[in-house]
């Protein structure tokens, strides 16, 4: 059986590095050359993030980061059919950060509903305003009840942590 | 504040004893358990003397318990046998991890189900987060379990002690320090047991239930440990 979870949020928040974190094969993407300055890097990934792991028993688990313009929001809905549960990586050095929360909070309001999601805010330690306490106040506003905390995507332990914090919420429903 | 490694004094403590391995498996199987420490969601103590789980070479009969049960098995041989409670030669730390963790869950719910058995509140307290808790409260990973369980929905200190692997002291601890804050609701939930249905459900439940197979979020799990363990 094959089952996936998402990563998504803003073009450089980290959803590339994420996947590459934890996937047990090379990641596959569609980078492109970046022309837009204010992301600050090379390359940005314009269609797709895709990483996997096999489970006991040989079952799937696929990996896929939305694409994080909103020009492609229709696949944000495509690749969230079936989807396990959803993460959400923030980038803090981004003008309102809590603003682009609400972006994918609406974006996969059904998948969040059905399924769970954890909120993972980068660049905290440059970067400290917002707060986490402020996302957590927000996110209770919005009626959304998730883990919010501050993530190093870079680091393999902190985005398993995300996942395992992903799966804690999805066993205590079922 | 470091939020990724596990607290060894907030788990769980439960002891293990070794009979029939050849004496440099039985060496390589503590120094796994020890290397493992960090990892395992219970703590694992070599006390052969009170175990509460026998690790027994392959065809060794079940020592004599002295306590009021068996203490469950895990079978160490080479017959590539497929079996939760059984780890194949060469020994290998994600297998032990993943033994140990099943075997030490069922321990620690057999206990908490003892001690519900003793219970005589059918409203045992639930509880239930409003929001995700201050930063200054999370400073583990247990605790950030144990927020992320209690955000899900109502549970009694039971059932957040099985769910999370922690002792019901640590849930405890926890619940006490959120209820300072306010974000934390107490609710009282009827318990719909009478004394028949429990004896039914202990007739039923052996002490380890070897053979369940894991579901898809502990198949999951296991398989990020690896990641970051790097078995593979």
């Amino acid at each position: 059986m094959e089952h996936k979870i998402l990563f998504t949020g803003v073009a450089g928040a980290g959803k590339t590095t994420a996947i590459a974190a934890v996937s047990e094969i090379a990641t596959m993407n569609t980078d492109v050359r970046n022309t837009d300055q204010s992301l600050g890097k090379e390359t940005t990934t314009v269609g797709l993030d895709y990483g996997e792991l096999t489970l006991e028993g040989g079952d799937k688990l696929r990996l896929y980061g939305t694409p994080g313009q909103m020009r492609f929001d229709f696949m944000w809905h495509i690749l969230a059919r079936g989807a396990l549960g959803l993460i959400i990586l923030i980038d803090n050095r981004r003008p309102d950060p809590i603003a682009d929360l609400d972006v994918y909070l609406n974006g996969f309001k059904q998948l969040i509903n059905d399924t769970a999601c954890v909120v993972a805010v980068g660049r905290t330690e440059t970067h400290g305003t917002p707060d986490i306490e402020e996302f957590a106040i927000h996110l209770e506003a919005k009626g959304i009840l998730c883990p919010v905390l501050p993530t190093d995507v870079r680091d393999t332990a902190q985005v398993v942590q995300l996942l395992e914090l992903l799966m804690l919420q999805l066993e205590a429903k079922h | 504040m470091d939020m990724h490694t596990s607290s060894a004094a907030t788990r769980a403590q439960f002891n293990y004893g070794v009979e029939g391995l050849k004496a440099s498996e039985e060496l390589l199987l503590k120094s796994l358990v020890r290397l493992l420490a960090g990892r395992t969601q219970h703590q694992w103590v070599y006390h052969p003397q009170a175990p509460d789980v026998w690790i027994l070479a392959h065809g060794l009969p079940a020592p004599i318990s002295s306590g009021p049960a068996p203490a469950p098995i895990i079978t160490v041989g080479k017959t590539e046998k497929q079996a939760p409670d059984y780890l194949n030669l060469p020994l290998r730390p994600n297998e032990i991890e993943a033994a140990f963790n099943r075997v030490g869950g069922t321990i620690l719910e057999s206990r908490i189900q003892a001690t519900q058995d003793t219970d005589v509140n059918l409203y045992p307290a639930s509880y239930k987060l409003s929001r995700w808790p201050r930063v200054h409260l999370l400073g583990s990973a247990e605790r950030m379990r144990l927020a992320t369980l209690l955000l899900s929905r109502p549970l009694t200190l039971a059932q957040l002690s099985r769910q999370s692997g922690l002792s019901p002291i640590v849930c405890e601890g926890f619940i006490d320090d959120l209820k300072t804050t306010g974000l934390i609701e107490t609710l009282r939930i009827q318990v719909v047991q009478t004394p028949a249905i429990k004896t039914t459900e202990a007739q039923n439940s052996s002490p380890v239930d070897s053979t369940a197979p894991l579901s898809l979020f502990a198949r999951i799990r296991n398989r990020l440990n690896q990641r970051v363990t790097g078995n593979s």
